[in-house]
Formats: structure tokens, C-alpha cells, sequence
């Protein structure tokens, strides 16, 4: 993985195949997490495909019957309210925005939450097949980004990288300063750890595999997070010349 | 009068009627320092020094009122923080 650099009036990243298929993979996780439906390839597709492709099948692909596809477009004026997401991340992605006014808070998902959506999922399916597919006239693995799409690509890190922080626990900074420190090497510090709990000096396979899992969770989030600081310090330079 | 609202915040937020609305955003963990600047900038067009001290503010206290208004513009506002990944709410600013 190369850092964000300035090339050809271009944002440039490099990605090896394994690091292609790793952050294609989170990205996509991410989209479906939203309700991004999988396309016939089995990757994730944009609102408006799968929108397409829904009422391409309720219409028999023939114009469909009475205004299906229009309907489809028209924004939802439905008084129902909009459920809160069960899965912790996605309540991140998508969150309360009242603390303490339960009705503020109803009304703006009942108003926002689809656009939301909606805008979220594009900007990761759209990441994704940037990563995955690269781009016509660029080496492989090159990542490039246009400057004006570069905060939609920096928005679209973030939000894989609150889903990951999510599954791994960082709920503090110190928690985050921890991980860090972790991914620096500290292995003494994981076997204090593993000591302290229950005074195994080793641990079962499952936890091993628990361990290993979380690390490489760990070192993808501790890797997106450098990628999204080196594109959102051009980006910064850029919008200040 | 949220105790967290720096002096300055606190005139721009009186300055507007009794009815007004706020926008706060929260600290987390995840969201980066150059990223929270970059979006105070780039959405509310706040010169860089300004959108510094609100992002300083979040990180250190927590939280920070980053635009006051009627509701339906705090409810832009938040829609578009909760878009860039920030976590936003609103609140009556004469609470």
C-alpha cells in the first residue's frame, strides 16, 4: 500500500493485489451492511442499478406496468417511522440525531435515513470498483482519485473504518492510542495481556484464531487510517491554494 | 448554555432568536483530526483558523456547536455532518 501522492493533476494510491482484494473486500461489506443489493457478479451495486434491476423484473423488462419505475424515483413521503438500525455500526453510520428528544430524532431518520443510505452506499460502491477494477490508462493497482472526488473517497474511509473501530471495540482514544501502539509491535504487551487473563500462558486454539482474527482486522484499520490521512492532507492542500 | 461552548460560540449562538436550533458535533475516536477540519471548512466555509479551534474543541471537551439556525437548516446541517461521517446532533440552542 503506497501513500496518496500528487500525480498527473491526479491523487494516486497503489495497491498490491492482496491489498486490492482486502480493501475491495471491507468496502463491499460495508455497501451490503447499508442494503447495497449484490449484482449478478456478486459485488455490490449502486442504488439506481438495483433499482433498475428491480423494476426491470416487477415490469417483465417490457416499460413495466403503471408507473412502476417512476414510482421507484419519487422521494418516500411515508409518515411511517423508520426503524433504528440494530447493528451498533450501522447505528454509527446512520445515528440518533437527538440524544434526549426520542421525536427529533424519529423524524430526522424518518426524513434523512434513505438519502443517507443511499449516498453512502454510491460513494463505497464507486470506491470499490475503483479498487477492484482500476483505471483505464493508469498502471495496475494504481488507485486514482480526482481531486474533485477525492472528500467523497476520504467520506466513504471513514465510514469503513467507523464499521471496523466498531467490530474491534475502539470506543476511546485511549482505546485507539492501544491499538497503535499494538500494531507498532508491542508483542510483550499482547502476552501480559493474555497472562493477566486467567493465567494461561497459552491460549486455546480458538482464541488464537479470535486473536488473529481481530489482529488483521486491527492492521486493516490501522492501515486505512494512514491511507485516509495522506489523502485528506492533499486534499486539504489543494482547497487552501 | 452548554457549559463546553467557547466564549466567542456563545455570542454567535445568542446573536440569533430564542427559537433557534443548534448543530453539535461529538467527539470519536475514529474520526481524524485533518478530516473533521477539512469537512468544518469545506461544508460551513469557515476559514481554516475557525474550523481548527471547533475541531480542538471537539477533541478536547467533546463536543463544540458548530452552526445555530432554525431547525430545518440544523437538520441540513446534521444530514450533512452524519454524511461526511461526523457524529452530529441537534438540540433547541436555548436549552
Amino acid at each position: 500500500m503506497r501513500d496518496f501522492r500528487r500525480e498527473r493533476d491526479h491523487f494516486v494510491a497503489r495497491l498490491d493485489a492482496t491489498e486490492r482484494q482486502v480493501v475491495g473486500g471491507v468496502l463491499a461489506d460495508v455497501a451490503f451492511l447499508l442494503g447495497a443489493q449484490a449484482g449478478p457478479d456478486g459485488g455490490p451495486l449502486l442504488p439506481d442499478e438495483a433499482r433498475a434491476l428491480r423494476s426491470g423484473a416487477d415490469g417483465g423488462g417490457a416499460g413495466g406496468g403503471a408507473g412502476a419505475p417512476d414510482e421507484a424515483r419519487l422521494p418516500d413521503w411515508s409518515t411511517e417511522a423508520v426503524p433504528v438500525p440494530d447493528d451498533p455500526a450501522v447505528r454509527r453510520l446512520l445515528p440518533d440525531a437527538s440524544p434526549d428528544e426520542p421525536e427529533v430524532a424519529a423524524e430526522f431518520r424518518r426524513l434523512t435515513e434513505a438519502d443517507l443510505r443511499a449516498t453512502k452506499i454510491t460513494r463505497l460502491v464507486r470506491l470499490f470498483r475503483a479498487v477492484v477494477r482500476g483505471t483505464d490508462g493508469w498502471a495496475e493497482g494504481d488507485l486514482v482519485v480526482a481531486p474533485a472526488d477525492a472528500a467523497e473517497v476520504a467520506a466513504a474511509l471513514t465510514d469503513v473504518r467507523l464499521v471496523l473501530a466498531d467490530r474491534l471495540g475502539l470506543e476511546t482514544d485511549a482505546q485507539v492510542d492501544a491499538l497503535y501502539a499494538e500494531l507498532d509491535g508491542r508483542a510483550a504487551d499482547r502476552a501480559r495481556r493474555w497472562r493477566a487473563r486467567g493465567g494461561r500462558d497459552r491460549p486455546t486454539a480458538e482464541e488464537e484464531a479470535a486473536e488473529r482474527s481481530q489482529r488483521a482486522l486491527g492492521a486493516v484499520y490501522g492501515a486505512l487510517t494512514w491511507w485516509q490521512e495522506t489523502l485528506v492532507t492533499l486534499l486539504s492542500c489543494e482547497r487552501r491554494r | 448554555m452548554p457549559a463546553s461552548i467557547a466564549p466567542e460560540e456563545v455570542a454567535e449562538v445568542s446573536a440569533v432568536t430564542a427559537d433557534a436550533w443548534v448543530t453539535i458535533v461529538w467527539n470519536d475516536p475514529v474520526n481524524l483530526m485533518s478530516w473533521v477540519t477539512f469537512v468544518f471548512e469545506e461544508y460551513f466555509g469557515y476559514p481554516r483558523s475557525k474550523a481548527e479551534r471547533l475541531m480542538r474543541q471537539v477533541h478536547e471537551e467533546g463536543r463544540a456547536v458548530v452552526s445555530a439556525g432554525a431547525r430545518e437548516a440544523m437538520e441540513v446541517d446534521v444530514q450533512a455532518m452524519h454524511g461526511y461521517g461526523l457524529w452530529a446532533t441537534l438540540q433547541r440552542g436555548g436549552d
